[in-house]
């Protein structure tokens, strides 16, 4: 599925959370919590929709996963919170999101609401990729 | 705003677990007569077979699944089967529970995990499995099956009384998480019942507990079945997050 036609299905998804019309624009830079207004409700309604939508599945802790990727836990988070380096790696999985949305800590079980609509696009085809790595 | 008192479940889907004991079998024909499609639930395939044969259902309108809810997988395998059967979950009646009776000073680690397992933990994975399509179809209703001795301790009863209590503070929790979803999560605690979990408890504190109501007997299954009912009707769409004892002035 292209880049663009996952972004449709992924809006249409955000729209279908919020009870939104579908004359409201979504657009990729959004940010789901903070322009959106998403709650932590809201961002599960979203998950399960698009596991339903694509067949994948996006358990708890993917993107924290996806942005540790082969660090090691104990340099990725101290104490629950990201260190320097984890946070590196977050801002650099969620390129699109401007900085100061990052607070000074940033707590690990928290990562999903720094997110873009984008960004879910950007998960969303990952998995999709995965899938089809593991179906061929 | 109209009352129109509406107690069928014409259309409606519902789930019940702990189909084949003493409250689940009559809720099953409750909720049958009053025209649910019946995903029933139990343990044991034989005694599921039996309860659907008496309850003569045409098969479009029943089917049960085998699941020990002590099995990590078996909320989600319950919940797959129903989609699968019926395409959507509108009642999630959450019955099964078991009791391991004894004074603390001789409760054993494996009988106080035992009843957790069941009364908090299956119960909890089953809750989570049911949620998600409820919370895709923005509508349903889960009714929980608790018991007063969460509210009034009874001596011997730590494990059962302790895991009762916790089911239903989830009970509370969850219905404020999915109250903006439509959904309603609401509990019932029977008190004793004839054919429940007070046959099993040890004779003399059967005395004293039958003292102790206020109405002066013990209840009936068929007492509690309306009240589940109602609470999984949309007569009661202005309620969630309670617990309603029925327990003859038990806890009054």
């Amino acid at each position: 599925m292209s880049i663009s036609t996952t972004f449709e299905s992924v809006a249409a998804l955000v729209r279908e959370t919020l009870a939104l019309t579908d004359n409201e624009v979504i657009s990729p830079q959004q940010l789901l919590f903070y322009d959106l207004g998403f709650t932590s409700m809201d961002m599960l309604d979203l998950l399960f929709r698009i596991e339903q939508k694509f067949s994948i599945a996006i358990p708890e802790g993917t993107l924290y996963q996806l942005a540790r990727g082969d660090l090691d836990e104990s340099r990725f988070t101290e104490d629950g919170v990201l260190t320097a380096l984890g946070r590196e790696r977050l801002m650099a999985l969620l390129y699109d999101t401007p900085a100061p949305i990052f607070p000074a800590r940033i707590h690990g079980a928290t990562l999903p609401r720094y997110c873009t609509v984008g960004a879910i696009v950007r998960l969303v085809d990952h998995k999709l990729l995965e899938r089809d790595r593991c179906s061929s | 705003m109209n009352f129109n008192p509406d107690w069928s479940q014409k259309d409606r889907v519902a789930v019940i677990t702990g189909a084949t004991g003493y409250l689940g079998r009559v809720l099953s024909r409750g909720f049958a007569e009053a025209g649910a499609t019946l995903v029933l639930t139990s343990r044991r395939q034989e005694a599921l077979d039996q309860l659907a044969n008496e309850l003569a259902l045409p098969a479009e309108r029943i089917s049960t699944v085998a699941a020990d809810l002590t099995e990590i997988s078996a909320g989600e395998q319950i919940i797959a089967a129903a989609l699968k059967k019926a395409g959507r979950i509108d009642t999630l009646v959450i019955s099964a529970g078991t009791l391991a009776d004894a004074l603390i000073a001789g409760l054993t680690d494996e009988a106080f995990a035992r009843v957790h397992e069941v009364n908090v933990q299956g119960a909890f994975r089953l809750l989570r499995a049911g949620l998600r399509p409820m919370i895709l179809q923005r509508s349903g209703s889960v009714v929980v099956v608790s018991s007063t001795a969460a509210h009034r301790p009874n001596v011997g009863q730590a494990a059962y009384a302790a895991s009762k209590a916790a089911l239903e503070m989830i009970i509370r929790v969850a219905a404020r998480e999915t109250a903006g979803r439509g959904i309603r999560i609401n509990g019932v605690a029977p008190g004793l019942l004839t054919g429940g979990m007070a046959a099993r408890i040890i004779d003399e504190a059967a005395d004293r507990a039958l003292a102790a109501i206020p109405m002066g007997r013990l209840g009936e299954a068929g007492e509690v079945a309306p009240v589940v009912l109602f609470l999984a009707s949309p007569m009661s769409s202005y309620i969630t997050g309670q617990v309603w004892c029925i327990d003859g002035g038990l806890t009054a």
